[in-house]
């Protein structure tokens, strides 16, 4: 009687515990699908390793205009990715049915050891507002990965900077200075203005880009766009 | 500790029974917000419908929700078949757009139960208009599959028309679950060839040696398929589940319009006697989508997979008939 008791009484606690676990699984895929900072590929098959790779397909149809796109010269190879960018979370809550998320957040889609130019076309909706407003509270090199990721606004161009690039957008562009140590952001200058001065895009002050040994890591240049 | 145990027994009784309350969100794919909340309340209300009625063993109560008139006739066939629920009460989905100017949303989790009551996973597509009403429920064919049809670019170029063919072979598995027998009427061309394959085990040669296998043929018109459906096969079925374990979109190299569509089929139908017949095949269909809104199967065949009980030996692939097994003359 005792051992009947004990195995119904572990099967009360053990089974909603094992419900509990798959419900939180699933309930992290529902956020992940919600925001809008991840890609994400999810794979329903028979087996864990199945679903995986479906998974990893479906992610990859996601990316592919993205890296077509271009963004950013420093984004990285699927390859690279699956070395440990791409994450899983995998939810089964019968048997021979698995369901795996395998999803990326996309400030981790960049290489952070490169100089990047992003140019934007200004479309005059609040996204480039939102961008710039984004830019400026953000306060470590990730939160400005995320931000230029995430930007619902047309590209016109991005690469990294060589000579040509430089000259054309140097003027013109928001330049966004990180401490390549912490990734601390150091300062955000506006463009120049028609006197030719910089001004500390978040206190307003006069500044200048030579106070600094080396460049600056983003260069964000919105096209038409009038700095208030 | 009789009393103990039997409480335990009931906490663990009662622990999936409480009906789920579903809620639908859309993630993507539809610009307009009143659009967006439209859709998330018809779906949301549907779904909530259908697991109430399952919970109550009873018919889904749809009256509230959007639903054309033809979508309710279909949901109603597949419910007849075999009731489901969904059993996830959050469901995230994006939106995609149809071919057709509506929307369309899939992955939508179902959960049925087969003869000896085990859960069996399937998932449902819903179609809907700019208004968000629903025109069309089916059962999707995998996500996966569905997946590979949509990249089958090298084949069939156009998105439009893999959306056209996903949609019907979605229909066309689906109408033999619903026993559907007016679309079969529909898509069979008047003059379709339906072939149905046999295996038959030889008998030992003069010398006692095994000969291989064989498939034999059995050629259909559309009448005598259709009625062999009607009049045998749907009313003595109790329930009938098609699976689709590999799908194949093929235009045909030369006619305009046509199309080959190859899939790995499973097919069970429990008989009201309660008997079970299953099948593992390769069905092969030529459509015809020259007019989109009525496409036309011109040939259909059936083919086993296992060429014997033991399912040790797989049909050759040789044998397999595809798009270039028939010559079209127009």
């Amino acid at each position: 009687m005792k051992r009947v008791f004990c195995w119904i009484l572990s099967l009360v606690f053990v089974l909603p515990a094992w419900a509990q676990g798959a419900d939180d699984a699933l309930a992290k895929m529902n956020a992940i699908k919600r925001d809008t900072s991840y890609f994400y590929g999810i794979g329903n098959m028979a087996t864990e390793k199945q679903a995986r790779e479906e998974a990893l397909l479906v992610l990859s149809d996601q990316l592919t205009p993205f890296l077509k796109e271009n963004k950013f010269s420093m984004i990285r190879s699927m390859e690279d990715m699956k070395e440990g960018t791409i994450e899983f979370l995998t939810y089964s809550k019968r048997p021979g049915q698995y369901r795996v998320m395998a999803y990326v957040n996309k400030a981790a889609l960049v290489e952070k050891d490169k100089e990047e130019i992003v140019v934007f076309q200004d479309t005059g909706k609040d996204a480039v507002a939102e961008l710039l407003g984004g830019l400026l509270a953000a306060g470590t090199q990730d939160e400005v990965v995320r931000i230029l990721a995430a930007a619902d606004i047309p590209y016109v161009h991005s690469g990294q900077l060589d000579p040509d690039t430089r000259q054309m957008y140097v003027d013109e562009g928001y330049l966004v200075y990180v401490d390549r140590h912490t990734g601390k952001v150091l300062e955000i200058m506006t463009p120049r203005d028609a006197s030719g001065k910089r001004c500390d895009a978040r206190s307003g002050a006069s500044t200048s880009s030579m106070k600094y040994k080396r460049n600056p890591i983003y260069w964000v240049y919105v096209e038409g766009h009038q700095p208030k | 500790m009789k009393r103990i145990i039997l409480s335990l027994v009931l906490m663990l009784s009662l622990q999936p029974v409480f009906a789920q309350e579903v809620t639908f969100s859309v993630n993507s794919g539809v610009n307009d917000p009143a659009l967006q909340a439209a859709i998330e309340h018809t779906v949301t209300g549907f779904l909530n419908a259908i697991n109430r009625a399952y919970d109550k063993k009873g018919t889904p109560d749809i009256s509230q929700v959007p639903i054309t008139e033809g979508a309710t006739m279909g949901f109603r066939m597949l419910w007849n078949n075999k009731p489901f629920r969904c059993d996830e009460s959050d469901i995230v989905e994006p939106v995609i757009r149809t071919y057709d100017g509506g929307y369309q949303v899939r992955n939508i989790p179902l959960e049925s139960l087969d003869e000896k009551g085990n859960p069996v996973y399937k998932e449902m597509v819903i179609d809907l208009d700019d208004t968000g009403r629903i025109t069309r429920v089916n059962k999707a064919i995998e996500a996966n599959l569905y997946r590979k049809i949509m990249q089958s670019g090298s084949q069939v170029t156009d998105l439009r028309q893999r959306q056209i063919i996903l949609n019907y072979v979605e229909d066309f598995r689906t109408s033999y679950e619903k026993k559907d027998i007016d679309f079969l009427e529909m898509v069979f061309s008047d003059d379709a060839l339906i072939i149905t394959g046999k295996v038959v085990q030889r008998k030992k040669g003069e010398r006692g040696i095994q000969m291989k296998p064989e498939i034999t043929y059995t050629k259909y018109s559309k009448q005598e398929y259709l009625n062999r459906l009607r009049t045998h096969v749907f009313p003595n079925t109790k329930t009938i589940d098609v699976t689709f374990g590999t799908v194949e979109v093929v235009k045909h190299p030369s006619i305009e319009g046509y199309f080959g569509v190859l899939v790995r089929q499973g097919y069970k139908s429990v008989f009201k006697s309660g008997a079970i017949y299953e099948d593992d095949g390769y069905l092969f269909m030529l459509w015809d989508f020259r007019d989109e809104n009525r496409p036309q199967i011109h040939v259909r065949t059936w083919q086993p997979y296992w060429m014997n009980d033991a399912k040790t030996e797989s049909i050759s692939e040789d044998q397999i008939i595809n798009i270039n097994s028939f010559r079209i003359t127009r």
